[in-house]
């Protein structure tokens, strides 16, 4: 896969393409919502 | 004189913003939290680069020129771990009841939830004590490049170290947590635009994404025989995993050392718990989320891909090393050589007779016979310069790697993004060591009318002054690396379970959190001392205590390679849960107000600061 040898470090490389992906993701969703003042 | 140009705009840079930051500071608040008003693109540029510091591009970053890719897992927790359940699961509630108990540090944010002067001053403490010896290693990597960049030689190496510790320090001293903040985005974005250019040279100098990442794994039989029998297995395969022999050593240090200590003991650091702490609002944090997560794919990510490629790269391109053949390896072309001599620059050079493997040129269709003279090149640990005990230097694997391979202007683009992941990173360490001195011990200690400022400021230069010190003690040992994952290791087994149960559970106690502080420090300082190979060994006392054994548990693989954390955090946790079954909870209404539920005056509650 992508010339790596071993599945769990390729794994690891696409986790961190897919973390990233979902830290984006909730940013973009969530771009307006949040409390202003703790209650 | 393009170097100096360059770091003499950065410098003008530099005073500037911490102009700014010192004219926007007039309180405490300001001095300690960046007014709580951080925009989200500052707060999380600030975060990026105050986690990321020269001890991940320079030291992790040899560690993957030696350990190859399996490093990677690192940068996926640096990024899930990190920034999204930094930023979001603990971010918000950290904010939020920062905000409540009117809580400017991370000590004092534990002191005010559990009503105890005892745990404020105890975390102050211990900030205080350990920080400078992160800060040192951080100081050092980024003198590391500019000794190698420069050509510095070693007896004018201190007064760079020197140099560079106080340019930070005044600028930190003088405009505190803003003006470290706006500084730090700047830095961090230099270091983000430089690391994408790092990240497409890499993959063209080993031959591009899939044949760099194949060109890579067929070095695997290079692999030295000393990393091999602790289960090295080649760059982009994960080392041997099990227990009960030293075959799985180097499984257990990646893992447990390198992943976890500083993948889960990130999530409390003073220095970084303190930047969620200055927003404006929950949204802020949302919205940081994003640009942190691109941030970690970009730092770390782009250092641990380009050290592990390093060694592509030198196999292809390096300078060719000459000698007869020891033995032929398992690919074709490849043999274990003992070079004596090597060309640069177009010259052979001789050099002490030393066994190698390499890629042997101009071997196509040829046997590769013992005795015969080959000329071949090699992986990067044997392109680095040694240390002073003569070995390869694994943390002048990167310096060396952007001399050789990327054009004379990145190298000064490089010293920049060094100097900035340093100064970012160690401006955030004296900031909170000043906090932690000033506000969470001394002025917790001492009655006094002296201002958080005034005595920040002079707990900050003392600190300092400590961490110049071992770094100039300290400049000729590779531990840079090491280092930083005991101070996550540190923080991370005293703090995280009595700040997750206090920003989670209402029915954590006062003496629940205490008791888990103190033994998770407990633990980890014993195992650091008595158990742990690397750092025992290097410490000494162990060997004093058991005749030369350089761990307690030398005798059962593969205990002394394991992580303080692995130990320290299980049994702080441990010590939480089962402390707060048995001890009085904390008063309805103090909790009540923690989570946002209490009618009482804020002002009272913060007031009422408990006892030991």
């Amino acid at each position: 896969m992508w010339g790596i040898q071993d599945l769990s470090v390729w794994l690891g490389y696409v986790l961190c393409i897919a973390a990233t992906i979902l830290c984006v993701g909730y940013a973009l969703l969530n771009w307006n919502r949040g409390d202003d003042q703790p209650r | 004189m393009f170097d100096l140009v360059v770091i003499g705009l950065y410098l003008l840079l530099l005073v500037y913003l911490g102009w700014v930051g010192y004219r926007k500071t007039h309180s405490a608040t300001d001095y300690l939290l960046a007014g709580r008003k951080a925009h989200p693109f500052v707060m999380a540029m600030s975060y990026g680069s105050a986690f990321i510091s020269t001890s991940a591009i320079v030291g992790f970053g040899g560690i993957s020129g030696l350990f190859g890719m399996s490093m990677m897992w690192l940068v996926f927790l640096n990024i899930f771990m990190g920034v999204f359940v930094a930023f979001i699961v603990l971010g918000r509630p950290t904010r939020n009841m920062g905000q409540r108990l009117d809580a400017h540090t991370f000590p004092e944010l534990l002191g005010r939830r559990y009503q105890s002067r005892f745990i404020q001053v105890f975390a102050g403490l211990l900030i205080f004590l350990f920080i400078p010896l992160y800060a040192a290693v951080v100081i050092i990597g980024g003198c590391k490049f500019i000794f190698t960049h420069f050509g510095i030689p070693h007896e004018y190496q201190n007064w760079v170290i020197i140099g560079l510790s106080l340019v930070t320090a005044a600028y930190v001293v003088v405009g505190g947590l803003k003006g470290g903040m706006y500084i730090e985005a700047m830095q961090g974005s230099v270091m983000v635009l430089g690391m994408a250019v790092l990240l497409v040279f890499s993959y063209v100098k080993a031959g591009g994404f899939v044949t760099g990442h194949q060109n890579l794994t067929s070095l695997s039989d290079m692999v030295p025989a000393n990393l091999r029998a602790i289960g090295h297995r080649g760059f982009t395969a994960f080392p041997a995993f099990g227990w009960g022999d030293t075959l799985y050593n180097q499984w257990w240090t990646l893992v447990s050392t390198f992943t976890l200590g500083v993948g889960i003991g990130v999530l409390a650091q003073p220095q970084l718990v303190v930047r969620l702490m200055s927003v404006k609002s929950t949204r802020e944090l949302n919205r940081a989320v994003a640009l942190g997560a691109i941030f970690m794919l970009l730092l770390p990510g782009t250092a641990y891909l380009a050290g592990s490629m390093s060694n592509a790269y030198f196999a292809r391109h390096g300078d060719l090393f000459a000698g007869p053949i020891v033995k032929a390896l398992e690919q074709p072309g490849h043999a274990m050589i003992k070079a004596d001599r090597v060309q640069r620059n177009g010259q052979w050079v001789e050099i002490k007779p030393r066994e190698l493997p390499v890629v042997a040129a101009a071997s196509a269709g040829r046997t590769l016979t013992p005795g015969d003279v080959v000329q071949g090149r090699s992986i990067s640990l044997y392109y680095a310069p040694p240390d002073k005990a003569g070995r390869p230097d694994v943390e002048q694997i990167i310096p060396i790697y952007i001399k050789s391979a990327l054009p004379g202007w990145y190298g000064s683009i490089f010293l920049l993004i060094l100097l900035a992941a340093a100064m970012s990173t160690a401006s955030s360490q004296f900031q909170a060591l000043g906090a932690a001195m000033s506000r969470d011990v001394y002025l917790q200690l001492v009655p006094t009318t002296a201002r958080t400022l005034s005595v920040s400021r002079v707990a900050m230069a003392i600190g300092i002054v400590i961490a110049i010190l071992i770094a100039v003690l300290t400049k000729d040992q590779a531990f840079i690396a090491r280092a930083t994952a005991i101070f996550f290791g540190l923080c991370g087994a005293t703090f995280l379970p009595a700040l997750i149960g206090g920003l989670f559970s209402r029915r954590m106690t006062r003496t629940a959190a205490i008791w888990s502080m103190l033994v998770g420090f407990a633990a980890s300082i014993f195992w650091l001392l008595l158990v742990n190979e690397k750092v025992a060994g290097d410490i000494g006392l162990v060997q004093k205590l058991t005749g030369g054994k350089t761990s307690l548990l030398i005798a059962y693989p593969n205990w002394p390679v394991v992580d303080p954390l692995l130990v320290a955090l299980p049994l702080s946790g441990l010590t939480a849960i089962v402390v707060s079954m048995m001890s009085k909870p904390l008063p309805a209404e103090h909790v009540n107000r923690c989570f946002g539920a209490s009618t009482e005056p804020e002002a009272a509650v913060v007031a009422r600061q408990g006892d030991w």
